[in-house]
């Protein structure tokens, strides 16, 4: 046979069966600048734009699915951020809009639309404030609504005012959804990028075209097997790190092939003007079993993640995550690192749980890894100004470091630190985290932009 | 040789130079356009693995499935081991005078035999395993 052997159809099978390999999802980003506005008819034009688009994308990947033989798990949808569809409407008039594409996403069959966003780095305008306004109304008045905003960059620094009207945002979320589910469909971000496929950052960039098929991969349980198999037979010569960082390359060029195939034949079956856009090489991991991002950590050789040398373990294995990736296909994109969700990835919350891993350890980690705080519940009562003030450093991290970072926490009303909060599904079970008490509400009521720092000066 | 494989041939030849996909994925680009354009599911190839513990028949049942489906088998190996039995089968789907088959209808039939003879089986596209194992 050409291009495989015997021992490669194992291998897949093994893959898919036990490994856990699959396609996370398949997203559909849709653009939306064509038909914006501020009138009453907009709600009605967005809920026809995403059927028209979306209607046969959960049959198509079915059939996909069928047909080449890897679970294609999710399908979702991302739009245009909705700031800049509805850019002179009123807040009642978002809240209309997230209603129509929740509504949407019903109709499609799909669990999650997002692109419920404002990109505020340098400052906001009508349409923004109007879409902050409208957030904790959108978040509560939905089920499948993701939204997100864009508060700093590299190029344009942090903007600092937006990040002091979030944290009263954020708390408002929470209270008005049960156990702050909400939160889990918010997403802070500094270096937004416009391919995410992730839900719940996803947004249909302004430099995309029409509608883009984006694919994310799930493949930590490949990647966890494969250590294994080669801590417990290590090399004649003895196993280094060197030799870990190979092993991983090579199941992500595997796992990634296995992605822009499938993301290229969804395309072409929902076809123009449809077309494939990139796969995101981010290792995401599930609750399900042997599909954790710490387990690989552990692997490597930490007690639990979290422990002294998870960053560099980290760092190790976004970087061979990357490299395999690249060698696999052109058209990588979307976040790309590690996903280090906190109640997405079983052995993350044991790491939690167990007091390995602390908010202080995530924050390091994020420096490395491609989400930033992920699904962190953080005690209720934590002051608006403490949860601003924890945006800020982990929009720090992203704006010197020039890589996208984010956060995504959840207050949860009523609990304290070592509480669990179950959510199930892909959605996991929450540790609520042990937040620093010491108080930063000055340095947040003084506002206004951190400037953009020397890095970005690059021309 | 089928229609299409030929013409996806002749395509891939004449675009591989002037492009920077990996061979195998311009031909499952090219295998997609071409499949939209002609008749639905004519000339694919099939990559069939079939394991369980091993009992007289199950050759025998998978071939005679494989064959009332007019698929035809390109190439397999089988293996005992321990009592526990091994298969794999490349197979091209039915051309010429044959009624075409839809890659669907061979994964029902396999599924509905594999549970009569007591084993797993599994079907790949082969597209799936040229793109993810070979650089």
């Amino acid at each position: 046979m050409i291009g495989f052997g015997y021992e490669h159809i194992l291998e897949t099978r093994r893959m898919v069966e036990v490994e856990h390999l699959d396609i996370r999802t398949t997203t559909l980003g849709i653009s939306l600048l064509d038909i914006g506005g501020s009138d009453a008819k907009l709600p009605e034009r967005i809920y026809q734009r995403v059927l028209e688009r979306a209607g046969r994308l959960v049959e198509v990947a079915e059939e996909v699915e069928a047909d080449l033989g890897v679970p294609v798990v999710n399908q979702r949808v991302s739009i245009t951020p909705i700031a800049l569809v509805a850019a002179g409407g009123t807040p009642e008039l978002f809240v209309e809009c997230a209603q129509a594409l929740d509504a949407a996403a019903k109709e499609c069959r799909i669990d999650y639309i997002a692109g419920f966003s404002s990109l505020v780095h340098k400052g906001m305008d009508r349409g923004d404030r109007a879409h902050f306004e409208s957030l904790p109304a959108a978040m509560a008045a939905t089920e499948r609504l993701c939204a997100s905003v864009n508060v700093a960059s590299t190029k344009a620094g942090i903007n600092m005012d937006a990040i002091q009207k979030l944290g009263p945002i954020i708390l408002d979320i929470g209270q008005r959804t049960d156990r702050a589910i909400g939160c889990a469909r918010f997403v802070v971000f500094a270096n937004a990028v416009e391919d995410n496929p992730f839900i719940a950052g996803a947004m249909h960039g302004v430099g995309e075209p029409e509608a883009v098929i984006n694919v994310g991969v799930s493949g930590p349980g490949v990647v966890h097997h494969a250590l294994r198999r080669l801590v417990n037979d290590p090399p004649a010569k003895g196993l280094t790190l060197g030799n870990v960082a190979e092993v991983i390359k090579r199941m992500a060029f595997k796992v990634t092939r296995a992605g822009e195939l499938v993301g290229r034949v969804v395309a072409a079956r929902l076809g123009a003007p449809v077309q494939f856009g990139i796969v995101d090489l981010s290792l995401a991991p599930t609750p399900a079993e042997g599909d954790s991002v710490a387990d690989i950590l552990e692997t490597m050789g930490l007690a639990r993640a979290g422990a002294p040398g998870s960053t560099a373990a980290l760092l190790l294995l976004t970087d061979a995550v990357k490299k395999g990736g690249a060698m696999a296909s052109s058209s990588v994109g979307g976040l790309s690192g590690a996903f280090i969700p906190v109640s997405e990835d079983r052995s993350m919350v044991r790491a939690a749980l167990e007091g390995a891993l602390t908010l202080e350890k995530l924050e390091a980690m994020t420096s490395i890894c491609s989400v930033g705080l992920d699904m962190v519940a953080i005690p209720g009562d934590t002051p608006a100004t403490t949860v601003s003030a924890i945006i800020a450093d982990q929009a720090a991290i992203g704006v010197a470091n020039q890589k996208t970072t984010a956060a995504r926490l959840l207050p949860i009303p009523g609990a304290k630190p070592g509480d669990v909060v179950e959510y199930g599904d892909l959605l996991g079970d929450a540790v609520v985290m042990d937040v620093n008490r010491f108080d930063a509400s000055r340095f947040i009521g003084y506002g206004g932009r951190i400037p953009a720092p020397i890095q970005s000066l690059r021309n | 040789m089928s229609d299409a494989t030929d013409i996806i041939d002749a395509v891939v030849l004449a675009l591989r130079d002037q492009t920077q996909l990996a061979p195998e994925m311009l031909r499952s680009i090219v295998h997609e356009e071409v499949r939209r354009v002609l008749p639905p599911d004519r000339g694919f190839r099939v990559v069939i693995s079939a394991s369980g513990p091993n009992h007289t028949g199950i050759v025998a049942g998978i071939a005679q499935a494989l064959s009332e489906l007019g698929a035809d088998i390109h190439d397999i190996r089988q293996t005992v081991v321990d009592d526990h039995f091994t298969m794999m089968l490349v197979v091209d789907s039915p051309r010429g005078d044959n009624e075409h088959i839809s890659f669907a209808t061979l994964q029902s039939k396999l599924q509905a035999v594999a549970e009569d003879l007591g084993i797993h089986v599994v079907a790949f596209h082969q597209d799936l395993l040229q793109t993810m194992h070979s650089v």
